[in-house]
């Protein structure tokens, strides 16, 4: 197993804490607390604690996978790879986690899964996985902050797709915010899935503040027009994981 | 001198830290500074938080009990246990949220959901009468089923009595992050009136 890279401080002095550049359309109007923190893992101890709620998340709908996930997987000690943590402010309880991972040094697991459709070859993309809430669908404002955070990660980084695999269930909340089927229906076995059969969606980076503004998606008024200090994205570390746009 | 003490409240997540209840409770204004110089003094690392009960609230007394107790450099998070009315009525703005929050206190069939949505309360603890009353009438039950999907769906924590045993719910019994302890007599909460929902006004009375 490869060894996690050397920790990184919560709250690094001097780290870029705040957004570079918004990928919204439009002003905030509104700043709203959350009853969470949304942040980057941090060290061997957060990843376990991240590791803890997705198994048990996906254990919920596939127990088998649920068990096959209790450990870290290699994908989650890359160096430039991410994950996101979301911790109950009351007590530090973990709510919610997602990986986020680049093709800047190797393809996207999905790519060896299904060869994509030319519009993707030489593009940069960004594949949001694991994405385990601790209430499922019913923590839904957990799932809103790990989307907010994904989607304003890969927006600063420079990447031109965002990726997820969705079963029939979580396949609903991608094709809701607009992701592209990109194989339009057709489902595809996913090997770190079990094999089970999945949809491929893709986010135009550039194209998600229109596609949601335009058609007055639910979703943009939390992510656009509402600011969400709790929402503690260290940019640094962002940058040099994923390089420079 | 008051003696003052923390109550637990159990986790009900696998090995967690207890939550804590500063007693006795509520704490009034003219004992604000002793309480705070009780808690400042304890070792509270072993409690995930600490909600401190302060009573029906002036203006006055919310921004002493927030500049007070807002202020304390303690080892735990501290909850200023609000009811949903002072909520509404008081402004809390001022409270230092990297130390402190607000705990929704008292929620019960009559609590406006939109005081649940509030975006500065982060725990909320169910009215312990209220939560008995929905293992023994159904409609009852489905408000705070309702109400528990909706503290869900906000990442919110939640605090109540401990249904679980004893409780012969029509359908799953609703689990509080943190319980004060087991409900003690059903049979007792089932011969007091029954809630009414219905509303002359042809209103809703839940919201």
């Amino acid at each position: 197993m490869l060894a996690y890279r050397p920790s990184w401080r919560k709250v690094k002095s001097g780290s870029l804490l705040a957004l570079p550049q918004r990928p919204y359309s439009v002003d905030i109007e509104a700043r709203e607390m959350l009853p969470f923190r949304v942040r980057l893992v941090d060290g061997p101890q957060d990843l376990l604690r991240a590791v803890e709620i997705r198994a048990s998340a996906f254990a919920r709908h596939v127990p088998s996978l649920g068990a096959s996930l209790s450990e870290p997987e290699a994908d989650d000690h890359r160096p430039d790879v991410l994950l996101l943590i979301v911790e109950r402010k009351a007590d530090g309880r973990v709510l919610g986690t997602m990986r986020l991972q680049p093709n800047t040094f190797r393809p996207l697991r999905v790519e060896g899964e299904a060869r994509l459709p030319f519009a993707y070859q030489d593009a940069r993309l960004f594949e949001f996985m694991r994405l385990g809430v601790e209430n499922g669908i019913a923590g839904r404002m957990v799932m809103a902050a790990l989307c907010k955070a994904g989607y304003e990660i890969s927006f600063t980084a420079g990447f031109d797709y965002i990726f997820a695999v969705g079963r029939r269930s979580t396949s609903e909340m991608y094709r809701s915010m607009h992701f592209d089927d990109v194989f339009a229906g057709a489902t595809v076995p996913i090997s770190y899935a079990e094999g089970r059969l999945h949809s491929i969606f893709a986010l135009p980076v550039s194209d998600a503040d229109r596609r949601w503004r335009s058609s007055n998606h639910s979703l943009y008024s939390f992510m656009a027009r509402t600011e969400h200090p709790d929402i503690q994205i260290d940019y640094d570390r962002v940058l040099s994981a994923f390089g420079q746009p | 001198m008051t003696a003052w003490s923390i109550q637990p409240w159990k986790s009900t997540d696998r090995p967690a830290k207890p939550a804590g209840q500063l007693v006795p409770s509520p704490v009034n204004i003219a004992q604000f500074e002793e309480a705070a110089a009780f808690l400042a003094a304890s070792d509270l690392s072993h409690f995930g938080f600490v909600a401190v009960s302060v009573g029906a609230l002036s203006a006055d007394s919310a921004r002493k009990a927030i500049g007070i107790f807002g202020a304390m450099e303690v080892s735990s998070r501290v909850y200023f246990a609000v009811d949903p009315a002072d909520l509404e009525r008081l402004d809390f703005s001022s409270l230092d949220n990297a130390r402190a929050g607000l705990l929704l206190d008292g929620v019960e069939s009559s609590t406006p959901l939109s005081t649940l949505a509030n975006d500065s309360v982060e725990v909320v603890r169910f009215d312990d009468r209220f939560a008995m009353r929905a293992m023994v009438h159904l409609r009852t039950e489905c408000v705070l089923e309702a109400m528990v999907s909706l503290v869900r769906n906000l990442g919110l924590c939640s605090l109540g009595p401990d249904l679980r045993n004893g409780a012969r719910s029509f359908a799953s019994v609703p689990q509080f992050d943190y319980v004060s302890g087991p409900i003690t007599s059903l049979a007792e909460t089932s011969q007091e009136p029954l809630p009414s929902f219905a509303d002359t006004s042809g209103h809703a009375h839940l919201i």
